[in-house]
């Protein structure tokens, strides 16, 4: 194992040098921290390190508190020698980021042992990243199968579908009764494996924070009476009556649509399935403070409360009713956690069992796109709120990182205005924790600064340079134009 | 006369069951198999619609759109973009290279059909009021 040794003092050095040598250890001897610095930030840096603290220039602490603020890819191990001994001396190396520290003057022993104990975290270390490696790419690999599997399988569908619906709308020529049956349930079986494929593929869009929300103003009353007229059909076959429960003409909410139909969807057919006969099922939203309280409630067989824990997670099913309709796979409830999380919402599910299961999900009852506005300087917030008070925004407004990131995750805005100097959790640290949230991690960000931005620090895999930056103080006509074009990408 | 119909769609069973539906609901239909043949049939026949596969071998159907539609002579012409993913990115593209609709393979012959109306109608109001 290669080890970096940074030492002024030329004895020192030297003993430290053959001692670890004798070992078997490739010794890197370097004099000053600059010069271990460099060895350290290079690409193929020794996994353990041991510093003298003490060195003119850069002493052995500043170079473990620059390598601990800089994003290295691999860890190193670093013990710091000392001649101080004072217990708050230890403090402030370990505090600084050193594992381990050895005083001066040391006997050779205790080096080998501190050394052997920085040689097991080393291989604990990288036996984990090993692994975390490896599951990544499990996952990735897992998300690539799923996108190319549903499309493959889509065309050979597409070409089914086509030709028996041409048979059976007599294109082909007549069909007899028992032809037209068989074809009939072809049809429908087809239907099943598109839907399966279509919520598998979702399933792997939402977990990999794929979703893209497409907001506008939304009538939700409107979402309720399409879902009933939908279902009208299949529960008048099983006898079911729907009911609607509306306080109000029209409930407008600043939604996707298509994918609040989909929560719908989701969550009447469970309820039409996990109903016995002749019962109702209502659908409702109750309208709070600040939220739509959406509902589907059923009269069916219900959901115990060990059941009521698990019911959201992938592949979960607790009861395979028997009867006629399409038997699901157990990911109808991710996809609709994860649609009402991506609007900012929840969704839970109250049950009794024997006697009905209520799901529940909110909205926040907003009929605009809400813009969050961070500045730890309360007057600029005013300002920016003020420049952009002409557009139809709500505005939510944080004065710290912390904050902001907070309503961020629980208000899911449709856009950031960020500024990158403030106290504790700065600009670079808010974005590293949206963009590392599959659920915030496509917000867009509008950075807002009077510092130079070094743009290496944004972090972001994929395309740091992709969030636009201005400087202040900003020109209103530039901000207003660049917050539109954001939230409408 | 029937409206005419181009069909660009490199799988075989698939070109036939969409020139059969359509021959069924009373259109005349040119085919072609790939996007250049395609697009040398189009500037040829002057279909009234154009449906068009996404993926296809050569050029593709975002080209074959961005083509037509800036092209003076055939930009009137309205373009069904037909795909067997529903990846929400490639609607977007879609719309952004000019396509009228963008339209899942899987989806039901009668929504098809009732899109293919509404186009030649759309198309036809255009040129009365132009
Ligand atoms: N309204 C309900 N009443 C009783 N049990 C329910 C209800 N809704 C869901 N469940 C239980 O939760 C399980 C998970 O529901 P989920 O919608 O995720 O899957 P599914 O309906 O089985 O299949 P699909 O993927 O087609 O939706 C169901 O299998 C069922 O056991
Ligand atoms: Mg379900």
């Amino acid at each position: 194992m290669r080890i970096l040794i940074a030492e002024d003092d030329n004895i020192s050095r030297k003993l430290l040098k053959t001692s670890l040598e004798k070992r078997g250890y490739d010794v890197v001897a370097t004099k000053n921290g600059v010069e271990a610095w460099n060895v350290l930030a290079s690409n193929d840096a020794p996994q353990l390190a041991i510093l003298d603290w003490m060195m003119p220039e850069m002493d052995g602490v500043d170079v473990i508190r620059h390598l601990r603020s800089a994003k290295m890819k691999q860890y190193t191990y670093i013990i710091l020698l000392t001649a101080k001994g004072h217990q708050d001396d230890i403090a402030t190396g370990l505090e600084a980021g050193a594992d381990d520290y050895l005083r001066k003057p040391f006997n050779a022993k205790e080096l080998h042992a501190r050394v052997r104990v920085g040689q097991r975290m080393i291989e604990i270390q990288n036996q984990l990243e090993d692994h975390i490696r490896r599951l990544k790419e499990l996952d990735q690999l897992k998300k690539d199968f799923l996108a190319m599997v549903s499309h493959e399988l889509r065309t050979p569908l597409a070409v089914m579908k086509g030709g028996v619906s041409l048979c059976l709308d007599g294109v082909a020529g007549q069909l007899n009764d028992t032809q037209a049956d068989l074809l009939g349930d072809t049809l429908e079986n087809i239907d099943q494996l598109t839907r399966l494929i279509t919520d598998l593929l979702d399933m792997s869009k939402i977990e990999a924070g794929k979703i893209v929300l497409r907001r506008d103003t939304m009538d939700l009353a409107f979402s309720v009476r399409k879902a009933l007229n939908a279902f009208k059909y299949s529960a008048g076959e099983k006898g079911i009556t729907l009911k609607i429960a509306l306080n109000a003409s029209s409930l407008p909410v600043y939604a996707d649509a298509d994918k609040i139909d989909q929560v719908f969807n989701n969550l009447i057919s469970n309820a039409i399935r996990y109903t016995p006969e002749n019962k109702e099922i209502t659908l409702g939203v109750d309208i709070l403070a600040n939220d739509y309280l959406c509902y589907v409630a059923d009269t069916g067989i219900g959901i115990s409360d060990n059941n009521l824990k698990k019911l959201f997670s992938k592949f979960t099913q607790f009861s395979r009713v028997d009867g006629p309709g399409y038997k699901g796979t157990g990911i109808g409830l991710t996809i609709a956690r994860g649609l009402v999380e991506k609007h900012g919402g929840k969704i839970w599910a109250e049950s009794k069992e024997g006697e009905g299961t209520t799901f529940n999900f909110t909205l926040k009852r907003r009929d605009r796109p809400t813009v969050l506005i961070v500045d730890d300087e309360p007057k600029m917030v005013d300002v920016i709120e003020k420049v952009l008070s002409h557009g139809n925004y709500h505005f939510l407004k944080a004065y710290s990182g912390e904050e902001a990131c907070e309503l961020a995750q629980s208000e899911m805005p449709a856009m950031i205005v960020l500024d990158m100097v403030m106290p504790g959790l700065d600009g670079y640290g808010v974005i590293d924790k949206l963009k590392n949230d599959v659920r915030t991690q496509d917000i867009p960000v509008l950075i807002l600064s009077s510092a130079q931005i070094e743009p290496d620090k944004i972090s972001g895999e994929n395309d740091a340079g992709a969030i636009p930056i201005m400087t202040k103080p900003v020109k209103p006509k530039k901000l207003i134009d660049s917050v539109e074009s954001l939230i409408k990408n | 006369m029937p409206a005419k119909i181009a069909i660009i769609e490199d799988n075989a069973a698939f070109r036939k069951i969409i020139d059969i539906r359509l021959k069924a609901e009373g259109y005349d239909t040119v085919v072609a198999e790939d996007g250049l043949t395609g697009l040398e049939m189009v500037r040829n026949e002057k279909p009234d619609l154009l449906i068009t596969d996404l993926m296809l071998p050569g050029i593709d159907g975002h080209k074959i759109s961005r083509m037509l539609k800036f092209d003076q002579r055939y930009r009137h012409i309205p373009i069904i973009m037909l795909t067997s993913r529903d990846l929400e990115e490639d609607a977007d593209i879609a719309k952004q290279c000019g396509a009228d609709a963008f339209i899942v393979k899987t989806t039901k012959a009668r929504i098809v059909l009732d899109v293919i109306e509404k186009l030649l109608h759309k198309v036809t109001d255009f040129r009365e009021t132009a």
